[in-house]
């Protein structure tokens, strides 16, 4: 019996507690930046901030569906069907930064000359036509896909591209990477390798990002300018995204991440920031 | 119950003895039991009505059919049962064999002192979290695969073949300390009399020693396996995940070669994020957490049809059958001629007896073969745990384990890591310990041989019920129906609750070895059970309960997949305030989210920094229990 | 003194025939502690050989070192010889295993195999491949009569060893090694965990067996060894070491020994 009365008495003081806790949860890409905003805002202002990375985007976009989080990453727009899934939530999308997804290849593939993809190509390698480097001028050897995860802003960008819609992409079975380190953990260590990764990731050394050859046959790689400017095709904005509009401590955060401290913690980790993007794409 | 104690009238006088028909130790045993079962029972339920709307929606397909496109609502799981099965026979054909004979070497012929070294090593490593196994696998086994199988033209290096390896690694400690405990507990006397009939060393260990243990090496395996069935995050790292890729060319190598996906995994991965929400795709991904549970719930009761076919109850010892011409029928046509049969015999003995044959290459052989898998067992695990503390050394200073994270794990600590994972197994060794020596009591004290069978059955599903699959019941219950959100005590209660096989079957293993006379010269004294239980049992087999907690919190301190959905976050918790909607922060899923995802060079030294932070937590709790093993040990020795 | 005891032997009426068992100056200690200090024994053929003395003098140990049992013993060290049919079985040129094969043991309390009954008896023979598979239910049958237990067990054979009773479980230890047709068998107490009518039975077996094995038995029953054995053997301690204080045989020994040590173990029996 006492057992249930102190149980009751934590859970009385734990729910006001809950108010000060400000959670987000979702896509690794955008977490960079913001788990580094919310460290210098528990540093100044004292807030508690608490944030996951569970499911990618997907995993912010349900969090927040559900109420589990005040904050959901993004790195891709919320679509007709997530509104259907939750109607009761109004997502507000707030922009905070621009990011690049790049089709990275493993170093033997760079070097065998292969410096760029066309539309076609690629939907042709996601379809399982080309399975050989030497089909898009490269040295005769298989071509090892690894298809970024359901759910992942990545592959959404990507799908968008080729398919002109995700839900167009046909189903396909490739082996499948998750997070962005395994990615090009994976990549840089296979031979004949490719992926599609936040361009920001490719290093140059290890792992290499190829240029989209547009219809013109010109080859846009995915550098600030081009990404500003949108000629690079495969971009994807960064959200951050609420229940309504932002209001109390969600509210403090966002406007902290859009201040020019916080856009520059955005270029920190090879994103573009708001500005960037205006001033390059006029 | 502590109200008028009995009057003391004369110091000498004798109490009338406590005869209730029922006791509180009963009752706690029974509730200790029921909490169990019930659990079982219970996720068991709720898994299955949960997947009900799949069923409907793809029937048999579900498992029959090779096409999972969840974007396409096409549900097939065969592929990922085909994993499953592979990945889990890859393991299982190393990790047998050489775990038991590794075993042999350790309990038949090394000296005392050198099994417990290599024994104290070896359960060390039964502690490495999966998740670090998973590490070192990306590393280093992955390349391993990838370069030896060149010639094969593999995708990558990310293969069925590979998460077997590396789940071989895994359960390898499991296969043999429990089988070393298995051939220890033959008594000693029983291999003296075979070597006094002229039995070689070998053989007295091949024809006495572990026909007799073999059921205790079969548990041992069966909880291997039982731990490889079900573990997703090492596989998840290594498998491939690739849906739909059924092998094509059965009875070849090339199947092991190909990217795959088992059930564990794919309840490691995203989907079950995306999945939730979504009453169909839901009921998908659950159905599969249920596949695994049906898969281990046949291997037990195999394995439990194979090991005892008669005598289940007391020292389960069965008896082999004499050959079919060795019968009753000759018994009585022989009965006149047998005295003539025996005069002739000692007439002519050379002609019926032979000199001994012994096959003296295949014993040496033999020998060597079990010694190799000693050293490579050991070799392979130091090893590892080298391999972690020489990449993680320059992460390690003081700092490191004061400051909290920064700048997304790429600075800074891992103080709340710590706290949070010390934290979680407190909580688990709290919930687990009361329940499991009530399950162990109801198991060897107060039920009878098949309903005792019954509860080891329950048991067995307990351990062999994935990880995971705690994490999904978990976010069902505690985080969903409860309303928690995520919680400290969720995540302990759910690694409690997964440590109770462990802990049992420890402290039942050490029940049943007590020399009955104990128990009788208790009961001859006229205790009831129940004081026999605390007077005898429980002291006699707190060395159970030591090494099964040990096994237990090791295995709770490095688990990443009941909490990361019910009880961890990566960063911003700190100590917690309450129950509802208190995470904390953890190591192994510091370590899984930070293998995956780095941004910055720092980011490796810190990872494995924190992995090399975990195995000390591990060895410190070696190290403490380690006197208490070692008295057992001199206790057994001196036996 | 030791020397004093043999020459006053008496039992001059034996025939000197070729020893089984010969001890010259054995001695042993375990972990550095000495056991036994410079045992010197002749054992002949076709004769019970009765070893008595005091409790943790030795005699346990010294019976091990005949089928060299005493090497599973951790840090034992034996030194000195023994010889079996003339020959070293400390120099390497039989191998320990095979030595077991021709002086089988009885220990002091049955140790049985949890298996059948008949897989008991043929336990060693068939394992060592000493006799045809098909031979085996035979070699079964006549060990088990030579042990005196066919009568009782002989519809039962696939039954557990375990359920017999202690004296049977006794009697298919000895039937077991009867089947490997040893030259010798060492019993150590083989009794003193049974019952009177099981002793009986076991003693009527050694005066049966003597006709065609030697035996040698470790006994604390001085009735016993009146009874069965025609040569004895006393170890007893001195300054903390087990030595043999004297060998005589059965009746010279026992109604007028020589040596203090023995005089006193008897008074207190
Ligand atoms: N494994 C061992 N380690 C250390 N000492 C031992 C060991 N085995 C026997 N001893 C010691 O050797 C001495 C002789 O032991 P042993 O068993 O041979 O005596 P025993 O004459 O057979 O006694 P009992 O009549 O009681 O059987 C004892 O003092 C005993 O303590
Ligand atoms: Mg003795």
């Amino acid at each position: 019996m006492r057992t249930w009365m102190t149980f009751g008495a934590i859970l009385a003081i734990a729910a006001p507690v809950l108010a000060d806790i400000l959670k987000i949860n979702g896509s690794t890409t955008v977490n960079l930046p913001t788990a580094e905003a919310a460290e210098i805002l528990r540093a100044e202002k004292a807030m508690t901030i608490q944030i996951d990375t569970q499911g990618g985007s997907a995993g912010g976009i349900s969090a927040l569906g559900d109420g589990q989080v005040q904050i959901g990453m993004s790195s891709k727009h919320i679509t007709e069907q997530d509104k259907l899934k939750y109607p009761s939530v109004d997502f507000v999308e707030t922009h905070i930064g621009e990011d690049a997804v790049a089709m990275i290849v493993s170093k033997d593939v760079w070097e065998a000359g292969v410096r760029s993809l066309t539309r076609e190509q690629l939907a042709d390698i996601y379809e399982g036509k080309i399975t050989n480097w030497k089909d898009v001028g490269g040295a005769d050897r298989r071509i090892a896909f690894f298809n970024k995860e359901p759910g992942r802003g990545t592959w959404e960008v990507f799908a968008h591209f080729v398919y002109g819609n995700a839900r167009k992409a046909p189903p396909v079975s490739f082996p499948e990477v998750g997070g962005n380190e395994e990615a090009r953990n994976k990549v840089a260590g296979t031979r004949g390798a490719l992926s599609q990764l936040s361009s920001n990731w490719a290093d140059g050394k290890q792992v290499f990002a190829l240029s989209i050859k547009n219809d013109a046959g010109e080859e846009v790689a995915p550098l600030a300018a081009n990404i500003a400017n949108r000629k690079y095709p495969m971009s994807r904005p960064l959200f951050l995204l609420t229940n309504g509009a932002p209001s109390g401590d969600a509210k403090v955060f966002i406007d902290f991440v859009l201040s020019p401290r916080g856009q520059e913690l955005v270029r920190k980790h090879g994103y573009l920031s708001l500005d960037q993007m205006v001033v390059d794409g006029k | 119950m502590n109200s008028p104690a009995v009057p003391i009238t004369d110091t000498y006088s004798v109490v009338a003895p406590d005869r209730r028909r029922w006791s509180y130790t009963l009752v706690f045993s029974v509730i200790g039991t029921a909490v169990t079962a019930g659990f079982v029972v219970g996720m068991v339920a709720l898994f299955a009505w949960q997947t009900l709307p799949v069923l409907s929606h793809s029937g048999l397909g579900y498992v029959t059919s090779n096409n999972w496109h969840y974007r396409q609502q096409m549900f097939g799981a065969l592929s990922m049962i085909v994993g499953t099965l592979l990945v889990s026979a890859v393991a299982l054909c190393v990790a047998a064999p050489v775990g038991i004979g590794a075993a042999i070497i350790t309990s038949e012929f090394l000296p005392g002192r050198a099994r417990l070294m290599v024994k104290i090593v070896i359960e060390l490593l039964a502690g490495i979290p999966s998740v670090v196994y998973g590490l070192v696998g990306i590393l280093y086994l992955r390349t391993f695969v990838y370069d030896t199988f060149e010639s094969f033209d593999l995708h990558s290096g990310d293969t069925i073949l590979t998460a077997g390896l590396l789940l071989a690694v895994m359960i390898l400690p499991t296969v043999m300390t429990l089988s070393d405990d298995a051939l220890r507990a033959v008594p000693a006397l029983q291999r003296q009399a075979a070597r006094g009939l002229g039995l070689s060393r070998l053989s007295a260990v091949m024809h006495v020693a572990l026909p007799q243990a073999r059921i205790g090496v079969i548990a041992a395996v069966l909880l291997a396996l039982g731990r490889a069935l079900g573990e997703a995050i090492a596989v998840f790292l290594v498998v491939g995940r690739q849906d739909n890729n059924l092998p094509t060319q059965p009875f070849t190598l090339r199947p092991l070669l190909e990217s795959g996906q088992t059930l564990a995994s794919k309840l490691g991965g995203a989907e079950i994020n995306i999945a939730y929400g979504d009453p169909l795709h839901w009921a998908a991904v659950v159905g599969l957490g249920l596949m695994l549970l049906v898969m281990v719930g046949t291997v037990t009761l195999l394995a439990a049809a194979l090991t005892s076919p008669k005598s289940a109850a007391s020292p389960p010892q069965p008896v082999e059958n004499a050959p079919k011409h060795a019968r009753p029928t000759k018994t009585h046509s022989t009965k006149g001629t047998s005295d003539a049969l025996l005069t002739a015999r000692l007439a002519q003995e050379p002609a019926v007896t032979r000199l001994p044959k012994r096959r003296k290459w295949l014993e040496r052989f033999s020998i060597g073969s079990f010694a190799a898998c000693t050293l490579l067992a050991t070799g392979v695990m130091l090893a590892m745990i080298l391999a972690i503390f020489y990449r993680g050394s320059s992460a390690l200073s003081l700092r490191f384990f004061t400051e909290q994270i920064k700048l997304v794990g790429a600075d800074g600590g891992i103080f709340f890591n710590i706290i949070g994972t010390l934290l979680l197994i407190t909580t688990a060794l709290c919930v687990c310990t009361p329940i499991a020596v009530a399950v162990a009591l109801m198991q060897s004290v107060y039920l009878r041989e098949r309903a005792a069978r019954g509860l080891g059955m329950v048991l067995y599903l307990l351990n062999g019920t994935p990880s995971i699959l705690f994490g999904l019941f978990g976010l069902v219950v505690f985080v969903k129906f409860l309303g928690w959100g995520k919680s400290w005590l969720a995540g302990g209660i759910l690694l409690g609750l997964m440590m109770i096989p462990i802990v049992t079957v420890a402290l039942v293993e050490r029940m049943k070895a007590l020399p009955k006379k104990y128990i009788e010269a208790a009961r001859g004294l006229g205790l009831s059970k129940s004081q026999t239980v605390w007077s005898v049992i429980i002291p006699q087999s707190r060395a159970g309960l030591v090494t099964g907690s040990l096994l237990g919190l090791a295995r709770a301190a490095g688990e990443t997949a009941p909490i990361m959905f019910t009880a961890t976050i990566f960063a911003g918790a700190m100590f917690p305030r309450g129950i509802v909607e208190s995470p904390v922060l953890s190591l192994p899923y510091h370590i899984f989210i930070l293998a995956q995802d780095s941004f910055d060079p720092r980011v490796g030294e810190k990872l494995w920094g924190t992995a090399a932070a975990l195995l000390m937590i591990v060895m410190l709790l070696s190290l403490i229990a380690l006197p208490v093993r070692l008295r057992i040990h001199e206790e057994a020795v001196s036996a | 003194m030791l020397k004093l005891a043999q020459d006053s032997a008496c039992c001059s009426t034996e025939t000197v025939s070729p020893a089984v068992l010969e001890a010259r100056g054995l001695s042993v200690s375990i972990a550095g502690r000495p056991i036994l200090k410079d045992v010197n024994l002749t054992i002949q053929p076709r004769q019970v050989f009765g070893i008595i003395g005091p409790s943790g003098a030795g005699k346990s140990t010294l019976i091990k070192c005949f089928n060299r049992l005493i090497e599973l013993t951790p840090r034992a060290v034996v030194s000195g010889d023994i010889t079996f049919n003339q020959g070293s079985i400390l120099s390497g040129a039989l191998h320990p295993d095979d030595l077991r094969v021709r002086i089988g043991m009885l220990f002091q309390q049955p140790v049985v195999f949890p298996k059948s009954i008949y897989q008991n008896v043929i336990f060693g023979v068939r394992r060592l491949r000493m006799v045809s598979r098909r031979a085996l239910p035979d070699v079964a049958e006549a060990a088990l009569r030579e042990a005196a237990l066919w009568e009782e067990v002989k519809d039962r054979l696939t039954d557990s060893a375990l359920k017999l009773s202690v004296g049977q479980q006794q009697r298919l230890c000895l039937a077991r090694t009867l089947a490997m047709q040893p030259e010798v068998i060492l019993m150590d107490e083989p009794t003193s965990a049974l019952d009177p009518r099981s002793t009986e039975a076991i003693e009527q077996l050694m005066l049966r067996l003597k006709e065609r094995h030697t035996i040698v038995l470790v006994t604390h029953n001085i009735g016993q060894a009146r009874r069965v054995c025609d040569w004895l053997a006393c170890v007893c301690v001195n300054n903390g070491v087990g030595e043999v204080a004297e060998t005589a045989c059965c009746d010279q020994m026992l109604d007028n020994p020589c040596c203090q040590a023995v005089v006193d173990y008897l008074k207190r029996n």
